[in-house]
């Protein structure tokens, strides 16, 4: 069973840059996000016979990544500041020619992903950080498709609303 | 097809089937309203981009790294036919049928009655005792190697010590094992499948517990394919 062995951890260690990157997203900052990162691997070592070799392991350590994630959150007792109300956002119009020259700061646009309620962080991150197609992130984040995609738009909506504020 | 924002978002996500994002196209083509809404789905994933894939290029730390590298044998999924090794591997069960009986039992009673029941409902008769229509077609018609049955899949096959011919299944919610009683299977043990994180269709070992079980009551090896069509052929018996 070495070579298996040696497989999932050469597969996980391929993958860690990416848990990285997700794991910033959700998260305030670098130490934060490397704590999650740390988090999910120990959760997913722990549960190794959980994958089934032959699926998508990248798939299945994220959703065990944003498990862990939502329980810190939930843990950290902050969750009447992040569950925002499904209609945030909403307010935020869709339409309208507004200016597109943005300010593509990354500092921005860190800072609009921490103010997004805790769904709406995980659409974008899944699909516009991490590039999973709407029906990957929804089978991930176990929501129908028609709720991952008015999530995304929200998300999407309120982050642009800053950048163009910010710009 | 509506050309509404959530549309235009997916065209730019590049979500659309062919067919739709041609339509997407031929519209913006003639509006340009329609094309600056595009534009800007297309500038936030952009951005969205830039603001995250620096941490690509960083290098992840030691302890993360140091996490990866002892990774301990028995956690990994081990395909049904490694069963051999597995039992191997397993320190021998000092007391066979007695642990066996009694792990049964509590499951049978806490799990299979109790919960199990109503969501399996279909797969086991109404006292949960035997299988019932969908997993009875299953257990008689299925061959492990081939294509397995959105019902249920099958994991082993082997004789058990009183005789019988018994499978182990996994179906959504639940996983056990069946043994073969005149013309009936037999539920002797079914455990939650875990939920979410496993897809039983592709679950190519069956649970430590019933890999347990399977220990304490199999007679020699598990069947191969040739052994499980000639049961089949021979009516289980």
């Amino acid at each position: 069973m070495a070579a298996e062995r040696d497989q999932i951890r050469r597969d996980l260690v391929a993958l860690l840059p990416r848990l990285r990157r997700f794991a910033r997203a959700l998260t305030r900052s670098a130490d934060e996000a490397d704590d999650l990162v740390q988090n999910a691997l120990e959760r997913a070592l722990k549960n190794l016979g959980g994958w089934t070799p032959g699926t998508r392991l990248d798939a299945w350590m994220f959703r065990i990544m944003k498990n862990c994630w939502i329980d810190e959150v939930r843990s950290k007792a902050v969750r009447a500041k992040v569950f925002a109300p499904e209609e945030t956002g909403e307010r935020v119009g869709m339409d309208g020619a507004r200016a597109m020259e943005y300010h593509l700061d990354a500092q921005l646009v860190r800072a609009a992903m921490e103010e997004l309620p805790e769904e709406q962080r995980l659409a974008v991150a899944l699909v516009l950080v991490e590039g999973f197609s709407y029906r990957e992130a929804a089978d991930l984040l176990e929501t129908p498709i028609g709720t991952l995609t008015s999530r995304l738009a929200r998300g999407r909506a309120a982050i642009e609303a800053r950048l163009t504020e910010g710009g | 097809m509506p050309l509404d924002d959530e549309t235009l978002m997916a065209y730019a996500d590049g979500q659309l089937s062919l067919l739709d994002a041609k339509r997407v196209e031929r519209a913006m083509a003639e509006d340009p309203d329609l094309a600056r809404r595009v534009a800007r789905f297309t500038a936030t994933r952009r951005a969205l981009k830039i603001a995250y894939d620096d941490v690509l290029a960083q290098p992840v730390p030691d302890h993360l790294l140091k996490l990866l590298e002892a990774i301990p044998d028995d956690h990994i999924a081990r395909p049904v036919s490694d069963i051999g090794a597995e039992r191997k591997r397993r320190a021998p069960l000092r007391v066979g049928p007695p642990v066996w009986a009694a792990v049964a039992a509590s499951l049978l009673v806490g799990v299979l009655f109790g919960r199990f029941t109503a969501p399996a409902e279909g797969l086991f008769s109404q006292d949960g005792a035997y299988a019932g229509v969908s997993l009875s077609r299953v257990l008689e018609t299925q061959i492990a190697s081939d294509t397995q049955s959105p019902d249920a899949r099958i994991g082993l096959t082997f004789r058990a010590t009183d005789g019988a011919i018994c499978r182990t299944f996994a179906a959504e919610s639940v996983s056990g094992l069946a043994c073969r009683e005149d013309d009936a299977w037999a539920v002797r043990m079914a455990v939650a499948s875990p939920a979410g994180e496993t897809d039983y269709r592709q679950a190519s070992a069956p649970a430590p517990v019933i890999l347990d079980a399977v220990d304490a009551i199999i007679d020699g090896e598990p069947f191969d394919a040739d052994k499980e069509r000639e049961s089949r052929a021979n009516d289980w018996r």
